[in-house]
């Protein structure tokens, strides 16, 4: 981080790449002219949104592309002068590992189930034992050691011969991140490597990555779709869209001063938990939780008692019509089984639910007497649609099934196809024509076909990038408007629920740590989980610690 | 899902084209079958043992009691097809409706149906075959009846297996909060996305009845009034050595049809396998 580095020679150099698809794909080149360089002992973040190309030049710099179908067509990637394109396979992985890591998005898959931790890392010095001369055992295990103590993994004599399923996602990530760099490589390059994880979990391997970059002066390609995470951990940035490279430069000055539209949209697109005006006090209570209790068991036997986890215990809290609740807590947190009692899709073991008042029994007579007026949004929009069904059929379906004649619900179904901004032709073609953006807002037409009061939404826009994300929150916010409904809003992203909810219920093992308005929530909470929480958000702001990098000094 | 892209799948695989054009002749040859065959397969019209091509009208020979092969051949086609068809569609009436029930409800219904389903598949298939048609007396419909009852189970399986993880898809949850009814979702909602697997096993399946009806036939078990090609190897093992046509043609016809089934099966494994489709990755 000083500007000496910024004369050094760059680690990696990529000049003019072209990557080409298979014919038949949406576009001729994955990447198109892409140029980039990661100067020493700095990181570099590729962001852009999926199908952008991003991971394609990782691949491409660890020769990890599936050819022949993808291959490179121009330019070269100079990897400390060598063009890494003209090497061979043989040559190329003497390169990986040792002179390049990786770490992957999945850090649940990307370890083998049934080898222990340290044979895994272990495994690195096999493979490059013809360059560096084989290490003795007693030799390699300490490096082992050394090497998961430096990531920040406790106990590493007892990790080292446990198996992975031992290990929750971030130590696996942890494990990965040290995997990659045992063998001190001058490059080291991350796809997604938060995605997966929790936001407090993120928050500490940001922090890990960018204490190891300090203290080895690693280089690292950093590739991500979260600009708060480019805030936290980029030195210069490569903002990507459909294969091109728009816009590159320092951090602040691409995040404070955006020269390309592209960039400026995505960045206006992320969610700034800008709370919206309360609406009146309405008098009619839709929906009121009053002491839910839900537990698991699982692998209950005929001999063996099984494993019981508590999803939900004691959950109280209620809704009145037009009012948004957040339901937030990281991944099992119980929101989600909250969500599904609440809809009557799951059955629950004590407490009420009560519906305008009244109170509804467990199982099909809860969703006879809801009668379709409770209604969901589901968290994969790549799921939550029947591929046999044509769309307008799939939103018809259900007012067909409560007594609404054919030809009315299906005009109905227009209608609704209109309101959340999809043509009327929509309605005559199958899920697989749609983008993950379009198949939410038909999810949401189809909840809202019923004519619901209560419209429960399990991370609706988890799983879109972050441009489509805020269009399907403004649809949201629209349709709650317009049809008055009360909704609960099950996410992990405090930014999503700041902006949606009026009040937030924060869930922690099953359990509500914090309820109560959203402002008080966000910006006075008193439960120490909350202000984890908040504190792990990725911001875009500038970080506050003053060795802040002037934005002129990098060229 | 437009048809393009399943025929082009399908007709990637040249096995299943070359399985298509065999199976298609057989239909062809089976439908047509009382006009193209020039005698009738039970009546003795010409000298026994005469070998094929030997007198002009007769190019497969005849058997030991001077009855023409070729003809008889025409006739076992129909009599072969119709029982591979019919109890495969018995068979998958069976099984999907079992499986279908045992898979959405799950629990003790699943249970119950599981262990039913077991008892069938713990005796060998073939020998409760032979006791069923042994008791019904040899008859088309016993021995559709028989290749029904034993090639259920695994249908029901099958169809088990695919509901158990279609039903917990969100789609289906959709449904079930829109208050569809149960028939609805299991036939309108489920039903359709398990469709590829069964398509698939079901063209096995017929395969598979193919063989056993031959089996029976070749065991005496065969409908006595329908020439079938079991039938015709049967009859003419005794003289293998002395007239190998009599058993070799009949037995090239069950070993074409059986293997032009596989490679459709297979083509449509192939054909069918749209999963992935419409998914970004």
């Amino acid at each position: 981080m000083n500007a000496a580095i910024n004369a050094a020679r760059p680690v990696l150099d990529i000049v003019g790449l072209s990557i080409a698809l298979p014919a038949g794909a949406e576009r001729a080149l994955a990447v198109e002219c892409a140029s980039l360089s990661v100067l020493p002992g700095q990181t570099l973040c590729v962001v852009g949104e999926s199908g952008s190309g991003k991971s394609m030049i990782a691949n491409a710099v660890m020769g990890l592309l599936p050819r022949p179908q993808v291959a490179p067509v121009a330019g070269r990637i100079l990897f400390e002068g060598t063009d890494l394109l003209a090497l061979s396979e043989p040559q190329m992985r003497e390169l990986r590992g040792r002179r390049i890591g990786m770490v992957f998005q999945e850090p649940m898959t990307a370890l083998n189930p049934v080898m222990r931790i340290g044979e895994q890392i272990g495994e690195v010095f096999d493979a490059h034992a013809a360059m560096l001369g084989s290490l003795p055992a007693a030799e390699k295990r300490r490096r082992i050691l050394a090497a998961l103590a430096d990531v920040g993994l406790p106990d590493p004599e007892l990790l080292i011969d446990s198996y992975p399923f031992r290990l929750s996602g971030g130590q696996r990530q942890r494990v990965m991140i040290a995997c990659a760099l045992v063998l001190e490589p001058v490059l080291l390059i991350a796809d997604e490597p938060t995605t997966a994880l929790d936001v407090t979990t993120q928050a500490q391997i940001l922090a890990l990555v960018r204490e190891l970059q300090q203290r080895r002066g690693t280089a690292v390609l950093f590739i991500t779709h979260d600009f708060g995470v480019v805030s936290e951990i980029a030195d210069q940035v490569v903002v990507m869209q459909a294969g091109q490279v728009v816009e590159a430069g320092p951090v602040r000055r691409v995040l404070d001063a955006p020269q390309h539209a592209y960039t400026r949209k995505l960045i206006k697109a992320i969610p700034d938990g800008q709370q919206r005006a309360a609406p009146a006090d309405e008098p009619l209570r839709v929906l009121q939780v009053q002491d839910l209790c839900k537990t698991y068991r699982s692998g209950n036997g005929l001999f063996k008692r099984g494993r019981s986890v508590q999803a939900a215990k004691d959950i109280s809290f209620e809704l009145r019509r037009g009012q948004t609740l957040g339901l937030v807590g990281e991944s099992g947190s119980g929101k989600s089984s909250v969500g599904r009692c609440l809809v009557g899709l799951a059955p629950f073991d004590s407490g009420r639910i009560l519906f305008k008042g009244r109170n509804l029994a467990q199982g099909a007579a809860f969703r006879r007497e809801a009668a379709g007026k409770i209604q969901m949004v589901f968290q994969d929009p790549y799921a939550s649609l029947n591929p046999r069904h044509r769309i307008g059929a799939a939103i018809a379906g259900g007012p067909i099934a409560q007594g609404v004649g054919k030809s009315e619900a299906m005009a109905r179904a227009l209608e609704l196809l209109k309101l959340v901004g999809l043509g009327a032709d929509a309605a005559q073609r199958y899920p697989h024509e749609f983008s993950g953006g379009q198949r939410q807002r038909i999810g949401i037409a189809r909840a809202l076909a019923m004519q619901p009061e209560l419209l429960v939404a399990d991370e609706p826009v988890s799983a879109l990038d972050v441009s489509v994300q805020a269009q399907v929150l403004d649809l949201f916010a629209q349709v709650r408007e317009q049809f008055q409904l009360a909704m609960v809003f099950i996410t992990h992203d405090l930014r999503v629920a700041g902006q949606m909810c009026d009040h937030i219920a924060v869930m922690q093992r099953g359990e509500v740590v914090e309820y109560g308005a959203t402002r008080q929530v966000l910006g006075d909470p008193r439960h120490a989980y909350t202000r984890t929480l908040i504190e792990a958000v990725p911001r875009l702001a500038a970080p506050p610690q003053p060795p802040q990098q002037p934005t002129f000094a990098v060229a | 899902m437009t048809k393009s892209p399943f025929w082009h799948r399908f007709t990637r695989n040249k096995g299943a084209v070359a399985g298509t054009a065999v199976l298609l002749l057989v239909v062809a040859v089976a439908l047509l079958g009382p006009w193209i065959a020039t005698n009738d397969p039970w009546a003795m019209v010409q000298q026994p043992f005469l070998r094929p091509g030997a007198e002009a009208g007769f190019a497969l020979g005849t058997d030991t009691l001077g009855r023409d092969i070729l003809s008889g051949m025409i006739y076992g086609a129909r009599i072969s097809l119709l029982i591979g068809a019919v109890s495969t569609v018995v068979a998958l009436l069976i099984g999907i409706t079992l499986g279908a029930v045992a898979g959405y409800f799950g629990g003790l219904v699943d249970s119950a149906l599981m262990r039913f389903t077991e008892i069938f598949q713990a005796v060998p298939s073939f020998a409760l075959a032979i006791v069923l048609v042994a008791i019904f007396q040899p008859s088309v419909a016993s021995i559709v009846t028989a290749i029904a009852i034993v090639s259920w189970p695994p249908v029901a399986r099958l169809v088990r297996s695919e509901f158990l993880t279609l039903r917990q898809r969100d789609f289906v949850q959709a449904a079930l909060l829109s208050g569809q009814s149960t028939p609805r979702i299991i036939l309108t909602q489920i039903l359709p996305n398990a469709m590829s697997p069964i398509i698939v096993m079901a063209s096995l399946m017929v395969a598979t009845a193919i063989l056993l009806e031959s089996s029976l036939s070749f065991l005496g078990l065969g409908d006595p009034n329908q020439m079938s090609w079991g039938y015709m190897v049967g009859s003419a093992r005794t003289v293998l050595r002395q007239a190998w046509w009599m058993a070799l043609f009949p037995g090239l016809a069950i070993v074409l049809t059986v293997l032009a089934l596989n490679l459709v099966g297979e083509g449509l494994s192939d054909g069918l396998n749209t999963r992935l489709h419409g998914r970004t990755k």
